[in-house]
């Protein structure tokens, strides 16, 4: 992108802005934020349940990867557009 | 022109926008830097070694994954895990209904209905420190008040029975505890919700003769659920933590069945001195409660849009 420089040291672009929007619309649909976040919301839900749940010592042992996926994935996901 | 300036402002006034935005962000940054992110990243490293706060001259051995593997298949972390569960589910589901149910009569508005909420609220404002010592006190078997109600009320003789010193008492006893002091909390939150609902939404369901029931169900509760899914989730997060209170009521005993979590994990890293290992045993828990609270942020942010 062709930048220049103001009398501050700021960097600007030097063609107009794009419209409102644009960016969100070339973003791809299936990795837009609201989706990504519900399935993030489910996950990290999941690996809590996991961890606290009696029934199975297997679903326990794989709790913290789910929880760790999730919160990486939430982290991640609410940067992305809507 | 601009010799005119002092050579400070002359200064500040050469820098950029961001330089100077920078310089204001710069205190906030190292101090989050040094109290937040220092401890988290050591913790981080330390729980994939076999560290020892007790002995921190001994050679240091990077043990990968191992504290992790040990903590995710150990049956008896597991337990402790579960009684986790059965607290925070009890407390939630108790300190819920009875604060919902006390802020709906106190939303009411009767005659001194200012001095039954601070009444009501004052179990809140004690610290966990006091409210432990107290109900240890209260819990006594023989000069105890509470087996005395229980014994008016049930007929059963007041010795008879030990709420912290029985295995299957205990558990209920500190989630008594735990709800009696923070059922307060979650009434004022669900206060709040009710308070904000507009009365020209009532009045245009008794205009159309809509019953009190009917009102409750379908305006009162939906309209209050997001407060009392903020409730939850905060009360949620603060319980996976708890802590101080139970360890002065029952210290995890009789045996464990009280040992939460967090009781485990101050054993595990300052009486067994495993320091690694319950470095990685924190993180397991850092993660789960990070997550919650991401929830908790997001749930908070759809009640500020509304």
């Amino acid at each position: 992108m062709n930048l220049q420089v103001n009398r501050q040291g700021n960097r600007y672009p030097s063609h107009p802005r794009e419209p409102q929007g644009a960016a969100a619309s070339r973003w791809p649909k299936a990795l837009r934020r609201g989706p990504m976040e519900i399935l993030a919301t489910v996950l990290i839900s999941a690996g809590v349940l996991m961890l606290l749940q009696p029934f199975s010592l297997t679903l326990y042992g794989y709790s913290f990867v789910t929880t760790l996926i999730g919160v990486v994935m939430f982290t991640f996901v609410t940067k992305f557009p809507e | 022109m601009r010799a005119a300036y002092p050579p400070i402002a002359h200064r500040v006034r050469g820098l950029s926008d961001k330089a100077i935005a920078w310089i204001f962000i710069a205190p906030t940054m190292i101090l989050l830097l040094a109290i937040n992110l220092f401890p988290l990243i050591w913790t981080i490293q330390l729980s994939f070694t076999n560290y020892r706060a007790n002995r921190p001259n001994a050679p240091l051995r990077n043990v990968g994954l191992e504290h992790y593997q040990t903590i995710l298949s150990d049956p008896e972390i597991w337990q402790r895990m579960q009684a986790t569960a059965h607290f925070v589910f009890w407390t939630i589901l108790l300190q819920t209904v009875i604060g919902f149910a006390l802020a709906y009569l106190i939303d009411r508005k009767f005659r001194g209905h200012g001095f039954w909420t601070t009444l009501i609220l004052i179990p809140m404002m004690l610290s966990p420190a006091v409210v432990g010592n107290f109900w240890t006190f209260l819990y006594q078997p023989q000069i105890g008040l509470f087996n005395y109600v229980v014994s008016f009320f049930s007929g059963i003789p007041p010795s008879s029975f030990q709420m912290l010193g029985d295995v299957n008492l205990s558990p209920w006893a500190i989630i008594i505890v735990d709800t009696w002091m923070w059922a307060p909390y979650v009434m004022l939150i669900c206060l709040a919700g009710l308070r904000s609902i507009p009365d020209y939404i009532y009045e245009a369901a008794e205009v159309d003769r809509a019953s009190n029931w009917r009102q409750f169900i379908s305006i009162t509760l939906p309209m209050c659920l997001p407060f009392i899914m903020l409730a939850v989730l905060f009360r949620g997060i603060e319980n996976f933590k708890m802590f101080d209170m139970v360890n002065l009521l029952t210290s995890g005993g009789p045996g464990s069945t009280t040992e939460l979590a967090s009781i485990t994990l101050k054993r595990a890293a300052f009486e067994a001195w495993r320091t690694g290992y319950s470095s990685a045993f924190a993180i397991i828990l850092f993660v789960a409660v990070f997550g919650l609270a991401n929830i908790y942020v997001k749930a908070l942010n759809k009640v500020k849009a509304r």
